[in-house]
């Protein structure tokens, strides 16, 4: 019993090899003798060639396409184009339409929701267009170097009195219990009054750079 | 001029870089490779993409192809493709595979067709080293060797997956009740 066990586990270890002849001559009878003896390992071996055969009947199928690798033109060098800027065109064209859709829609538009225009900006009180127009009546002379007078945009006391130019740093008004302090610059000389002299209406400050005190002077 | 002389001829024109030669090879090797990968893949589209990948992969490693069996060294690149294939997709149970993509003619026999889909429903049961063994050896008729050398794995290994895969399969064709004398091949399968 033990002998025949050990006879059917190793036969059907090695049918596979005994369908394909591939056993030594001495193990080929072997099998054989078995096969004639155990009819349960005899069964196993009609399946199992049985199936062999059913698979090996199993027609293949033709390729749907082919596989051919297709050989790739040969393109001059001098009509490569580089594949960055290939890349790139799309996006400097884009930005460039992004850029003047900007200039002639979104700035416009802008000015229209509430972002004042250099002439809105002009007018610093509200309400000043249906007043009369103001004289620039200069309050004070003073005396402008030629330089900063001569550049076009460069607010002036005169304008800064009227109000017509909104000055970019509004200097400081002085107001009640502010204390003055003495000009750090020295003054221009002046005649001392007497009695019965005429106030000069020159009056001469700090301009071009009117300081704290030289205002409270003014004021 | 022989085959295997227009053969030679063909690789070492290939290797020189001649893709006409190349693709004369891969015209020789197409059906095998595609009806490998549609076994081992059970997929018709990624047994499409996973020959055509074999192709390039071959075409581009022409080079280092030193001699011997062609047909194993194009086989094994195709069954390597489909492992790496199978690696990347999920983990699914076995499915059936598309029968009309396998079927030759219309005019086959019903039950003889139905046999073939169950042999090949059965083949999807078996692992990877298993249906690649019974594949190479019984479908495409390679020796033990060639087979070896394809799966890149020793011979007694191809023995044992070989053995054991034709197993399950007799065991699936007869829990299927699919072992009916009529289909019994007349010849001797040896």
């Amino acid at each position: 019993m033990w002998f025949r066990k050990k006879g059917c586990s190793w036969v059907e270890r090695v049918l596979s090899e005994y369908l394909n002849h591939n056993l030594s001559p001495e193990d080929m009878e072997r099998v054989g003798h078995h096969l004639t003896q155990c009819q349960r390992c005899r069964e196993d071996y009609e399946h199992l060639k049985l199936t062999v055969g059913l698979v090996r009947s199993v027609p293949s199928v033709p390729a749907p396409r082919s596989f051919a690798i297709q050989p790739i033109p040969q393109v001059p060098q001098a009509d490569r184009k580089p594949l960055r800027t290939l890349l790139l065109r799309p996006v400097a064209l884009s930005a460039v339409a992004v850029l003047a859709l900007s200039l002639f829609y979104v700035i416009p538009e802008n000015s229209k929701e509430g972002h004042p225009t250099s002439d809105e900006m002009m007018v610093v009180n509200p309400g000043a267009e249906d007043m009369a127009p103001l004289e620039a009546t200069p309050l004070f002379e003073v005396e402008l170097s030629s330089s900063r007078a001569e550049k076009p945009g460069t607010p002036t006391l005169e304008s800064l009195a009227v109000g017509e130019i909104a000055p970019p740093h509004p200097t400081p008004l002085l107001s009640e219990g502010m204390e003055v302090s003495p000009p750090t610059h020295p003054l221009p000389s002046r005649p001392a009054l007497g009695p019965g002299d005429k106030v000069p209406e020159r009056v001469d400050v700090c301009a071009p750079h009117l300081c704290l005190p030289c205002i409270g002077r003014i004021a | 001029m022989p085959d295997h002389d227009q053969e030679l001829v063909d690789i070492a024109l290939a290797k020189q870089g001649d893709i006409f030669s190349f693709n004369r090879l891969v015209g020789g090797y197409q059906t095998r490779a595609y009806n490998l990968s549609l076994r081992l893949l059970r997929d018709r589209d990624e047994a499409l993409d996973a020959c055509q990948e074999s192709f390039l992969k071959a075409w581009k490693k022409l080079k280092d192809f030193k001699g011997g069996s062609f047909k194993a060294w194009m086989l094994k690149i195709v069954v390597n493709s489909c492992r790496d294939q199978q690696r990347k997709k999920k983990p699914t149970i076995p499915m059936d595979m598309d029968i009309s993509s396998l079927a030759t003619s219309v005019e086959e026999e019903a039950l003889r067709h139905e046999l073939e889909q169950e042999i090949l429903k059965g083949l999807s049961c078996l692992n990877f080293g298993e249906r690649s063994a019974v594949t190479l050896f019984d479908m495409e008729g390679l020796s033990y060797q060639e087979a070896a050398e394809v799966m890149s794995c020793p011979l007694g290994t191809v023995k044992s997956r070989l053995s054991s895969g034709r197993r399950k399969l007799r065991d699936f064709l007869l829990k299927s009740e699919l072992l009916p004398s009529q289909f019994r091949p007349k010849s001797d399968v040896v």
